[in-house]
């Protein structure tokens, strides 16, 4: 479950932030008014009951019809909503890239590699916001589309976030100067006026100020850093030859672009461009620009003067599309790693807007911006995916080694990141087919991911057989032998049930002989000597009953399996004796007969059925039961002649004695 | 942007017990595909899933001549089997029987037989527990006047015989009982009980306090001894002195100590460390045990009722007299916080539709205003 699994730092979490980081929920009816109880059912489902708890009262008067309601709660988990399967899945496949790259170059440089695949991940999330887009649009019931809207909102942010991450921790940047890399991340993600723009460039006429959003369209463009569009805009207008305007083109010409190639070290760069802003700000001083606001505007976006940016501000739905151009025109020799003043200015633009409560995006931007990755991590876990996003982002970050979080000066990333691999890796146990892709993110936690995994697996419902098959097989390939036996046990406990368990005083397993045999091949699995054991008595009593053995191909083949149990090796042997008195190999067949009935491992209640399966190996035409074999018969016969009806009893006596008769002087050879 | 954080969206689904009382008790079975309440009504109930997020009644018979309290399932890997205590003094064990692949209208049937009746209480049975399935079938019942009793079942194809392996006297009252689910059989984890008592303190006992705090104590460990062949006291938790009306032992997951839930007048998490053999040796064989009291929550202001772990004890939940069930969770720091709280909503009372057995989940509102709740 995801819920909000750290406090943004110990120390600083009050009280009452506590209290408003538990949510309360409200529960339906009003079933719930004396004491209630609770018991977990699987996953993240529990249960909430009615309770009394006195136990000196056997009934009780008082109580009233309202109070015998169960409540089931779940929690609602998006992720496993068919549409965001794919998701899913396609993540999981990067993860397990991820995992692998760290594992096969623990000391080699992978930033390139790592770059790839937190690309990898964000196209993932891409195709899932255009598969919500597509299904939105298709979607007729308000209620869904509303919801699949909240989704796109949602995988949105996440990909903006990642973004920015990604420019800030993952990939290369030359020099570390960031500008172009956060520009960029402000046109992809906040492409305002872009169309206007596109649509004024391509219609190409003079006078184009009398679109409505002429002016809008061109600060647009010099505050998201295209200074050649919005030249060419200006060149639109009907008065471009103007002095103003050549002035105002001039100063966005000559700007000076920073280029890691360009030749020239930082410091000559920024010489060159603080001597260019102040150009602008005397050009700006001088009064020129006084006549026509707008072309002053641009200009005093251009000096990086900050009440220019608050007087934009109302026109942006938010404060990133400030960042870029703020940074422009204030320090484009920004590094990545000092960003936060410049975040902090454009969030104050913010907090001068109207109904502006600090947005999570907001705050996640912001700590992002100040290279505070934990509290980037406590917002994003905030977020309604079910922790896919903290889960794979924290990892990447991780294994980049730009992770580094310290609580009283221990190093705790690793235990954040298992923490969060851990959540995310058992939610998805709980689903009924996304469950083995939940099993390969706990084998990446070391130990805990696999202890868990143990007892989830151990609870998957199982409802087919190969269905359990598919589970022992992935429990077998995580090393999780435990929960392969334990697994095949139970089947076997169902199979040997349903064969019809109904006996008197308790007695189980007399059931059908398929029960039985699917059983067998459940115990044999299991290597489970106790499930071995009942199978076997299971398929001795059907075969008592009904005269069929069951499973005789696997018992004839299981080889050293059978030593796992007396009874079973009794049944194997048994099975080989069938075989061989088919084959007429009445000679060998004898031979074991006499084996079993001598072993001391036959149930009582196996007797006579043994016992008479001597009479037709003593009428053969050749002898093949010698003279001491008879006696040995002879002998368990009067041991046990409470197992045989008096008349069988005879006339097993009566072929005994014959066969005796034939083999007292030449006895059967050896 | 819109707001993202619509996070913890839970949803409730309200089935209707129809029981003729109190429910006591509610239990899931392993893989909580299956459920089992039990009442005052002396009825115990069985509930499947349809397999369409529903829940169909599929056995409900008198299992008791009194008050039904508790209700526990076996390992499937013994069959399906129940096992139910009651105030009529005796403990049972029920065995569901007939096909339960059978199709047609027979489906929905199922008989549940009592396959064993266990009669050595000559008080109302308060708790039963199937120990942990490697010990083998092995159930464990207390009763009010104090005695737990261990019960084995030699032959798990044979449920009618069982026998009384131990009976431990305990001298208070036993409300409540769990077994350490640790899985390793070795040496340093015997197999393990974890016992509450619910026995008032005595109020004349206070005034002395240094000679009566033993008296006081509420949670006992019990230890197996392979050697003995006994159950012994190996620790009583000084750190509860309120009676106790439930405990849970966490599910380890391969750590070095124990977690026990105490629902007592707070929820409580204690860590209990054994102690290796060479240092309790040292200090003769006083010394088990280093406990320690994780959390200490008191948000319910009453008396708790309940503590139950899930499936991998991560979360626990909580109920008490408040009415409300709080979740709990470990941060990966190891500390314990509330995470969610579930309330009677008392505004919206009485207003929603007749609830009918097979009601889908609908989703649950959070309050909307967190902040009203009372928290001391």
């Amino acid at each position: 479950m995801n819920f909000s699994s750290f406090s943004s730092s110990p120390t600083v979490a009050t009280e009452a932030q506590t209290v408003k980081r538990v949510k309360t929920f409200a529960l339906p009816d009003k079933c719930f008014e004396k004491r209630i109880g609770c018991a977990w059912r699987r996953g993240n489902q529990f249960g909430i009951y009615p309770r009394s708890q006195n136990v000196n009262k056997t009934t009780s008067d008082t109580a009233s019809k309202t109070d015998d309601k169960i409540l089931n709660i779940r929690q609602n988990i998006i992720l496993f909503t068919p549409i965001l399967r794919k998701l899913v899945n396609e993540a999981n496949g990067t993860f397990l890239s991820v995992q692998k790259l760290v594992e096969t170059s623990k000391s080699s440089d992978n930033q390139v590699e790592f770059l790839k695949l937190s690309r990898q991940y964000r196209s993932i999330i891409r195709v899932c916001i255009e598969s919500l887009q597509e299904a939105a649009e298709k979607e007729t019931d308000g209620l869904e589309k509303n919801t699949l809207l909240s989704y796109i909102t949602i995988f949105y942010s996440i990909e903006c976030i990642w973004h920015l991450c990604e420019i800030l921790y993952i990939d290369i940047i030359p020099g570390e100067v960031v500008l172009p890399f956060l520009l960029e991340w402000v046109r992809f993600h906040f492409p305002c006026h872009e169309q206007t723009a596109a649509q004024l460039l391509e219609a190409c006429e003079r006078g184009s100020e009398d679109h409505p959003e002429y002016w809008d369209t061109v600060i647009g463009m010099v505050v998201q850093g295209r200074v050649d569009v919005a030249r060419a805009l200006l060149k639109l207008h009907s008065t471009a030859d103007a002095n103003e305007f050549k002035l105002v083109d001039n100063s966005l010409r000559s700007m000076p672009v920073y280029s890691v190639y360009g030749g020239i070290s930082t410091g000559e760069f920024t010489i060159s461009w603080k001597h260019w802003q102040a150009e602008c700000r005397s050009k700006l001083s001088s009064g020129v620009l006084a006549q026509t606001p707008q072309l002053e505007l641009i200009m005093r976006l251009m000096t990086g003067e900050y009440s220019a940016f608050e007087s934009i501000r109302t026109k942006y739905s938010s404060w990133f599309d400030m960042l870029g151009g703020w940074l422009l025109f204030t320090a484009p020799w920004a590094r990545r790693r000092e960003l936060g003043a410049a975040g902090a200015a454009c969030a104050a633009l913010a907090a001068g807007a109207p109904a502006s409560r600090a947005s999570r995006l907001d705050v996640a931007v912001r700590a992002l911006l100040e290279g505070d990755l934990h509290q980037l991590i406590h917002e994003i876990q905030q977020i309604s995916d079910n922790g896919w996003f903290a889960s794979h982002l924290t990892d990447m970050l991780y294994h980049c080694g730009k992770l580094q979080i310290l609580d009283h000066q221990t190093d705790v990333t690793s235990r954040l990141r298992d923490s969060l691999i851990l959540e995310y890796g058992s939610l998805l146990m709980e689903h009924k087919s996304l469950w083995s892709v939940g099993l390969s993110y706990l084998s990446f936690c070391q130990p805990e991911g696999p202890k868990r995994a143990e007892l989830l697996l151990e609870r998957l419902p199982i409802d087919t057989e190969a269905k359990a098959m598919r589970v022992i097989a992935e429990a077998k390939k995580y090393g999780l032998v435990d929960v392969a036996q334990s697994i095949s046990a139970v089947m076997g406990a169902r199979r040997l049930g349903a064969g019809g368990a109904a006996g008197a005083g308790g007695a189980r397993g007399a059931g059908g002989a398929r029960g039985a045999g699917a059983a067998l091949a459940w115990g044999a699995r299991a290597r489970c000597r106790a499930l071995c054991a009942r199978a076997a008595h299971a398929a001795l009593r059907a075969y008592c009953a009904e005269r069929a053995l069951p499973a005789a191909d696997l018992l004839l083949s299981a080889g050293a399996a059978l030593l796992i149990d007396d009874t079973l090796l009794l049944l194997g042997k048994y099975c080989d004796f069938h075989r061989l008195y088919k084959n007429r190999e009445f000679r060998k067949a004898a031979k074991l007969l006499i084996s079993l009935i001598t072993s001391n491992i036959v149930p009582e209640y196996f007797w006579s059925t043994l016992l008479l399966d001597t009479l037709p190996l003593l009428e053969t035409d050749e002898p093949v039961l010698s003279a001491d074999d008879t006696y040995e018969i002879m002998l368990c016969l009067e041991l046990r002649s409470t197992c045989l009806s008096a008349e069988k009893a005879d006339l097993l006596r009566l072929a005994l004695a014959r066969n005796l008769a034939r083999t007292a002087l030449i006895d059967v050879d050896e | 942007m819109g707001e993202l954080a619509t996070n913890n969206i839970f949803e409730s689904q309200t089935i209707v017990a129809d029981h003729k009382d109190l429910i006591h008790d509610v239990a899931y079975d392993f893989y909580g595909e299956r459920m089992a309440t039990c009442s005052s009504d002396q009825y115990v109930k069985v509930w499947d899933t349809d397999g369409q997020g529903g829940w169909r009644l599929t056995a409900s018979w008198k299992a008791h001549h009194g008050s039904v309290w508790k209700v526990t399932w076996a390992h499937p890997e013994f069959g399906q089997v129940l096992a139910t205590c009651s105030f009529d003094r005796t403990a049972a064990i029920w065995e569901e029987v007939g096909d339960t692949t059978a199709s047609g209208s027979e489906k929905g049937l199922r008989t549940w037989v009592k396959r064993s009746n266990l009669v050595d209480s000559r008080t109302s049975v308060t708790d039963v527990k199937f120990g942990p399935k490697h010990l083998g079938l092995l159930l464990v019942t207390c009763s009010a006047d104090g005695i737990i009793r261990i019960y084995e079942a030699p032959d798990v194809m044979n449920l009618a015989q069982w026998t009384l392996q131990h009976e431990i006297p305990t001298k208070v009252s036993i409300s409540c009982l769990s077994w350490n689910p640790s899985l390793s059989r070795s040496n340093s984890n015997p197999p393990m009980l974890a016992v509450g008592s619910d026995e008032p303190n005595n109020v004349n006992a206070t005034g002395t306090q240094s000679d009566k705090v033993a008296n006081n104590e509420k949670v006992f460990i019990y230890e197996y001894s392979e050697s003995s062949r006994r159950w012994t006291r190996t620790e009583c938790l000084s750190s509860v002195v309120e009676p106790v009306n439930d405990l849970a032992f966490a599910p380890n997951l391969g750590r070095s100590f124990h977690l026990l839930a105490v629902a007592t007048k707070d929820v409580r998490i204690i860590k209990i460390e054994p102690l290796p053999e060479s240092s309790s040796a040292t200090n003769g064989s006083a010394v088990r045990f280093k406990t320690e009291v994780l959390a200490a929550f008191e948000q319910h202001n009453s008396c708790v009722w309940r503590v139950a772990w899930n499936v991998t004890g991560t979360l626990l939940a909580s109920s008490g007299d408040d009415c409300c069930v709080r979740l709990w969770k470990m941060q990966y720091m190891n500390q314990w916080k509330g995470v969610a709280v579930f309330k009677n909503d008392a505004a919206s009372s009485e207003s929603t539709a007749p609830a009918r057995a097979h009601t889908t989940y609908t989703r649950l509102a959070a309050m909307a205003n967190p902040a009203h709740m009372p928290y001391h």
